[in-house]
């Protein structure tokens, strides 16, 4: 594989796949937050 | 007799005799790493055993990266073997609350876009002549995380190590410095003065444990290659939110986080052999590597000034530049540059969100570009 080729592939799908994969992150976490929402009772701690 | 004399006192200056000046030159740029580290304090942890290191392995017949030698053992054991950014990767997770990035997750985006600079970094390298694999490990310095930056360098450029290191070190603890002239020239006043609302405290505990688990699956389904880097962050954030494991997190922040931080400087400085580190390629590493990071801060504020025009203007662009690893320094860096223009604007818990999401960003683009070579067959 030449250079060039290289370079481009891996700058594409390096920050292309960076960016939608913590995008697709994010999504996770929004649903997450629907599951386990927040309640004032985990101010408490446990015995830490 | 008397030719055994000659024999044992010439032993005692023999060290003197074979003495050159690359073995100097890199004395005196191991006591210029002292020198940062003691009295500047720039990451002192470091830059100490990497100095130290670097001045031990540049004495003449001291034989301590030998095969045999003090520092090989170390080496082989730690950096070989990829175990030493690995261990400090669990007190770095044990460190880390991701809380304020779980309370505003879009700014995980600005941890991506503070990684384009690695790959700007890469094309450039490769441009100027590196190999495939050097140009890999030049451009992973944009990652700003030290751990990283070895890991991927001892894989697959270890002659670079030295000059990597240091670099990504020393870059990281300029953070301050190289910030901010970049941060204003790309923002308005009015951009920079953008207060950012604080979310109502949305994060439950339950979340914070289930998180690192999520991620660890689900990144390193998309990247297996990062799973030891992944892996190791998200165990050590997992033992300190379960809050059930109060001994293993305490050790991984302290004990292990520390003898691991030793053993690593002084590996390090181990590489900075005068005839391997003084080459011109050392100074284009150096070089590059700061533009990475020049980049990472670009990419990272251009990507804050899209947010802020896609919420219309509920996004603070200046938070861009904490998208980078340098945690928490990246983070101190906005909320200083945005109280030069607003007194009274807090931009912290916002940056130290889009810190977080730096971390993670700069694993996962280590772990993709690692998966992404080893489908090449270069890995």
């Amino acid at each position: 594989m030449d250079l060039i080729t290289f370079g481009v592939t891996i700058t594409i799908v390096g920050m292309g796949g960076t960016l939608v994969s913590l995008w697709f992150l994010t999504i996770v976490i929004h649903v997450l937050k629907r599951f386990f929402p927040y309640r004032e009772s985990d101010n408490k701690e446990k015995g830490r | 007799m008397i030719d055994a004399f000659q024999s044992g006192f010439g032993s005692l200056i023999m060290g003197f005799g074979l003495l050159t000046m690359e073995n100097i030159l890199m004395i005196a740029l191991g006591c210029g790493l002292l020198y940062l580290g003691i009295k500047k304090e720039y990451e002192p942890l470091l830059l100490i055993p990497i100095g130290f290191g670097a001045i031990l392995v540049n004495i003449p017949l001291a034989g301590l990266m030998e095969p045999d030698g003090l520092l090989r053992y170390f080496y082989n054991a730690g950096i070989l073997t990829e175990i030493f950014p690995c261990l400090i990767f669990i007190g770095i997770g044990a460190m880390t609350d991701f809380g304020p990035l779980l309370e505003n997750p879009k700014i995980l985006l600005l941890g991506a876009a503070g990684q384009f600079g690695i790959f700007l970094t890469l094309l450039l390298a490769l441009f100027l002549g590196f190999s495939k694999l050097d140009a890999v490990a030049i451009g992973i310095i944009g990652a700003c995380d030290g751990p990283t930056a070895i890991y991927v360098t001892s894989k697959y450029a270890p002659h670079l190590l030295g000059a990597v290191s240091v670099a990504a070190y020393s870059y990281m603890s300029l953070v301050p410095l190289i910030q901010p002239p970049l941060m204003r020239w790309l923002t308005t006043d009015r951009e920079r003065k953008i207060r950012m609302e604080y979310p109502r405290k949305s994060v439950s505990k339950n979340l914070k444990i289930i998180f690192p688990i999520v991620v660890t699956v689900l990144t390193c389904l998309i990247a297996p290659m990062g799973t030891p880097l992944m892996g190791m962050i998200m165990l050590g954030n997992l033992m300190k939110e379960s809050g059930v494991v109060s001994r293993l997190t305490r050790a991984s922040e302290n004990e292990i986080a520390n003898v691991v931080t030793l053993l690593l400087g002084l590996c390090i400085g181990a590489t900075m052999e005068g005839s391997a580190f003084l080459k011109t390629h050392t100074l284009l590493v150096l070089s590059l590597g700061f533009l990475a990071i020049c980049l990472d801060t670009v990419t990272g504020v251009l990507f804050g000034k899209l947010m802020c025009f896609v919420t219309k203007g509920k996004i603070n662009p200046l938070i861009g530049a904490a998208g980078i690893s340098a945690y928490p320094m990246a983070a101190r860096v906005v909320q200083t540059e945005g109280r030069r223009y607003d007194d009274s604007n807090w931009l912290l818990m916002h940056a130290v969100g889009a810190n977080t999401g730096g971390q993670l960003g700069s694993i996962m683009a280590a772990g993709i570009m690692l998966s992404v070579l080893k489908g090449m067959g270069l890995g």
